[in-house]
């Protein structure tokens, strides 16, 4: 599998490098404007990386290619998973940094303030995995172009259940709202990254299963 | 132990069937897939290497079960399908970086000095390539980590003849060794014929023929008669015909053929032909 994600990160060095200092930008916005939006964003925004390297693949047709070398269809998979890992864990350690090194920096680095920042644990992961975790078995099961209408369905739907449920119970959710903000910040950021691991290991055996039977 | 071994291999589609295939390249020679454009030699070679999911049959390469040791074996074949399926970007560097963490026996140095031999330039993006430079590139990989057999889909199709030429020689040293076999596929025959020990003939999805080529030049000559010695012929010993208003023109076993008939000598894309029509009709 090294080799599958030596080729991913050339790929994504080469390709994506123009995404860096959009970052970069983000990240001052959001130390300036002491917004955590801006700091949550680029994990948002680098969630979509591991569908556009499967586009380039598909393209490029490496993904026949790929499956003539010594790869399971599961390490071919796998790769994708841990590239998608790691980008939101790389982002999220890093965002904590710069908002850490920013309060500490202005003098504000108060209780309430790290308790904000660790609560980057509990979104950082979530919002970073949810595009892959929805997007990947889509796409692993029907290939890039079906797959993006597949997801966008999906995301459509799922959208449309969500707005109609707040719609229908927005008193009940401020209950909720008001309920889970006594919740213990340790037991949140367990909660969020267990969250955020079982969409992740579910997506994933999936995403195994529907590229295994697919025809290439 | 041969290379490959293939039995009852079916794969049915909507509007096509690959059906009851049964074939054997033994170890140390080149086996030549000939078949016309949607014959099933890319299906075939998707099978073996497990692109596509067959519905009924047995693999086995290089002596082992290829439903459970597949990625092992692919350890020892060298792969080069109709379009090498490498990114745009990618330079000689890059490739090698990635084939030394896939393949155990990765030789960085056999990789560039193919290279060189081929005259592929280590510097260019792979997008800048030409058809011959991509194919060149394909084969540079196929043969750098030590492999025991190649399989090549439609490898040298689009090559102009230089190139070609070059191609063809290299797979004929890499036969050299008895542990090293060749399953090439074309619908370009004279390519084959140059190069191949066996010949396969497929035609629809089935299987006509698969031969030493030797044998196969032996056993067949081709004949030039009226329709009236045509039909005093043994029906069995007549493979394929074409008649036309100047006479007929017959594949014909050399066996069968009474004494008196001048059975001139033909080649393998002749044969295929008159099967191939036989077949249709």
């Amino acid at each position: 599998m090294k080799g599958l994600l030596k080729k991913d990160l050339i790929l994504t060095v080469h390709t994506y490098w123009l995404f860096l200092p959009f970052i970069i930008l983000f990240w001052i916005i959001s130390i300036a404007s002491e917004d955590f939006f801006f700091t949550i964003y680029p994990v948002v925004f680098l969630s979509a990386l591991p569908m556009g390297l499967i586009t380039v693949d598909e393209k490029c047709r490496w993904q026949g290619y790929a499956n003539s070398m010594p790869y399971t269809r599961g390490e071919i998979v796998t790769s994708k998973y841990v590239f998608a890992g790691a980008i939101a864990i790389t982002v999220t350690v890093l965002g904590i940094i710069v908002q850490t090194l920013s309060h500490a920096v202005k003098g504000t680095l108060t209780a309430a303030a790290a308790e904000e920042i660790l609560l980057m644990l509990v979104f950082c992961p979530i919002m970073g995995l949810l595009i892959p975790c929805i997007s990947l078995p889509c796409v692993f099961k029907f290939g890039i172009d079906k797959g993006k209408i597949a997801y966008l369905l999906l995301m459509g739907f799922a959208g449309g259940i969500l707005g109609f449920m707040l719609s229908v119970t927005s008193d009940s959710f401020s209950e909720i709202l008001t309920i889970t903000a006594k919740i213990p910040l340790s037991v949140t950021i367990c909660g969020g990254l267990g969250l955020a691991a079982a969409m992740f290991i579910i997506s994933w055996a999936i995403s195994i299963h529907a590229y295994k039977r697919r025809d290439l | 132990m041969n290379a490959i071994e293939i039995r009852g291999l079916t794969k049915s589609y909507k509007d096509f069937t690959l059906d009851n295939l049964n074939l054997t390249l033994p170890s140390g020679c080149i086996m030549g897939l000939i078949g016309e454009n949607g014959a099933g030699k890319s299906t075939t070679i998707k099978l073996l290497l497990d692109m596509i999911h067959k519905d009924a049959g047995s693999i086995t390469l290089l002596g082992r079960d290829a439903e459970t040791e597949l990625k092992d074996i692919k350890e020892d074949l060298g792969v080069v399908l109709d379009e090498v399926g490498l990114p745009e970007i990618f330079k000689a560097k890059h490739i090698n970086k990635i084939m030394k963490n896939t393949y155990r026996n990765w030789d960085e140095d056999k990789f560039f000095g193919l290279l060189k031999d081929l005259k592929v330039p280590v510097n260019k993006k792979f997008k800048d390539f030409s058809r011959g430079m991509k194919m060149k590139m394909g084969i540079a990989i196929a043969l750098s980590h030590d492999p025991k057999l190649l399989i090549l889909d439609e490898a040298t199709n689009g090559l102009d003849p230089v190139i070609r030429d070059e191609v063809t020689d290299i797979f004929n040293d890499f036969t050299r060794d008895e542990g090293h076999s060749v399953l090439i596929s074309s619908h370009i025959v004279s390519d084959l014929e140059k190069l191949c020990d066996y010949v396969a003939f497929i035609h629809g999805g089935r299987l006509l023929l698969c031969e030493e080529k030797d044998v196969l030049l032996e056993q067949y000559g081709i004949i030039h008669c009226t329709e009236q010695q045509l039909s005093e012929l043994d029906g069995k010993a007549v493979i394929g015909k074409k008649i036309s208003r100047y006479g007929v023109e017959a594949i014909v076993k050399r066996d069968k053929i009474p004494a008196g008939f001048e059975v001139s000598p033909t080649n393998i894309e002749e044969l295929f032909i008159f099967m191939v029509k036989e077949a249709q009709q």
